[in-house]
């Protein structure tokens, strides 16, 4: 039994603390509005490579991993309010994703998935949004991800095409 | 550039049409690694582990297009990034009496990125060092490492009929950064070029006139080119 940190557990030679025992919690109860058929937004992350010389030249290759929450739900998704985004800057549309229950065993949303980390230089990197607003899916520019609470990440993304 | 575009010179992209940008990205980049790309190696292979230079090149990242805010959220760069993109109006003026010249300015953008103190006295002034050899390899109009050393910009070559360097500004902030929260250190080069029109007789009318003067020069961009000069004279 590895001794406990912050409230832990050793489980399956994993250290597991109070965190992550609330991150389990948090991620069911946050499937419960999806469950509901609240959440109508599905959100992936999505980076794309291209084959030519420069970013945008020959084939492009992308691939994409869903935010989920509890059972495969979507999270929350919301559209800024116009005073949001006078004070932050941002573009009209801009969105803002979560709370998302991210870091936890066997999810596999993680930190570093939510800032495209792993994207190699020149890729391009995007929210992608399918859902009543976007039936086809549209594209965001991810503009900050807000990591620094260990239960609650939330993403800010903008459109890369306007809103109609 | 002649219409119909030629479809065989065409794949997945239209970035063809405007040959004279990439060629002068890829030339500042081979021109600023051969130039400058051991001394950068020296100096960043000295910066303590972890530095973002750290085993770097001098021209880590290209891309002719311009280095927006938009762009950098959406595309992972690395850094020093070299950017170069048209900018600002197209001005056109009579050439001769069937063509104009179309004179343009661009900007060529080497951002460095962020760095510390320890970053800024070893590195930055790597920016002078690049305005210098932007200016000769803009003389010299080519380089030895680049295309084999070929003089550049003729038609086959990106159509330009010259290149001037303008202004430089920096180093100092990149132009996207607005909020100024952090420094990214760069430099900017607002060049001018020149661009040739395109010797195509098939493509000129014809005029009536009598008693004229025709002026050929020595085709230092300030006066006619020869070569534009064509002229038929018909008996009737």
């Amino acid at each position: 039994m590895v001794p406990r940190q912050g409230g832990g557990s050793d489980v399956g030679g994993v250290l597991v603390t109070f965190a992550d025992d609330l991150r389990q919690l948090a991620r069911d109860v946050r499937g419960i509005p999806g469950d509901m058929g609240i959440r109508p937004h599905r959100v992936y992350i999505q980076t794309s490579t291209f084959a030519g010389t420069y970013t945008g030249d020959g084939n492009r290759s992308t691939t994409e991993t869903e935010l989920t929450e509890g059972r495969g739900n979507p999270p929350k998704v919301r559209w800024l309010k116009a005073d949001e985004i006078t004070v932050g800057s941002l573009p009209a549309g801009s969105v803002k994703i979560g709370p998302i229950t991210a870091q936890h065993p066997g999810s596999p949303v993680t930190a570093a998935l939510l800032q495209a980390r792993d994207a190699q230089e020149g890729d391009l990197r995007h929210v992608r949004i399918v859902g009543p607003m976007h039936p086809t899916g549209a594209l965001y520019r991810l503009v900050s991800a807000n990591l620094d609470r260990a239960i609650h990440y939330t993403l800010t993304a903008s459109p890369v095409e306007p809103l109609v | 550039m002649t219409f119909p575009v030629d479809i065989d010179g065409i794949n997945d992209s239209l970035a063809v049409l405007d040959p004279a940008r990439d060629r002068l990205l890829e030339l500042f980049a081979t021109a600023i690694e051969s130039e400058l790309g051991a001394a950068w190696t020296k100096v960043t292979g000295a910066l303590p582990q972890g530095s973002a230079f750290a085993g770097s090149s001098v021209v880590a990242d290209k891309l002719p297009l311009r280095p927006s805010a938009q762009l950098m959220q959406e595309r992972k760069t690395k850094f020093p990034l070299l950017c170069l993109h048209r900018e600002g109006s197209e001005e056109t003026q009579p050439f001769t009496l069937n063509e104009d010249r179309v004179q343009q300015q661009w900007q060529l953008h080497y951002i460095l990125g962020p760095g510390d103190v320890e970053v800024e006295r070893k590195i930055l002034d790597v920016c002078h060092a690049i305005g210098a050899l932007v200016k000769l390899v803009v003389r010299q109009r080519g380089h030895k490492d680049y295309d084999g050393g070929a003089l550049q910009f003729f038609p086959e070559s990106g159509a330009l009929e010259s290149v001037r360097v303008l202004r430089k500004d920096g180093p100092g902030q990149a132009t996207f950064v607005d909020d100024g929260s952090v420094t990214l250190w760069a430099c900017t080069w607002t060049l001018e070029t020149i661009e040739a029109p395109s010797d195509n007789p098939e493509a000129f009318g014809q005029f009536q006139a009598a008693d004229v003067t025709i002026n050929a020069g020595d085709g230092s961009g300030t006066n006619v080119y020869p070569a534009l000069i064509i002229a038929q004279t018909d008996a009737n």
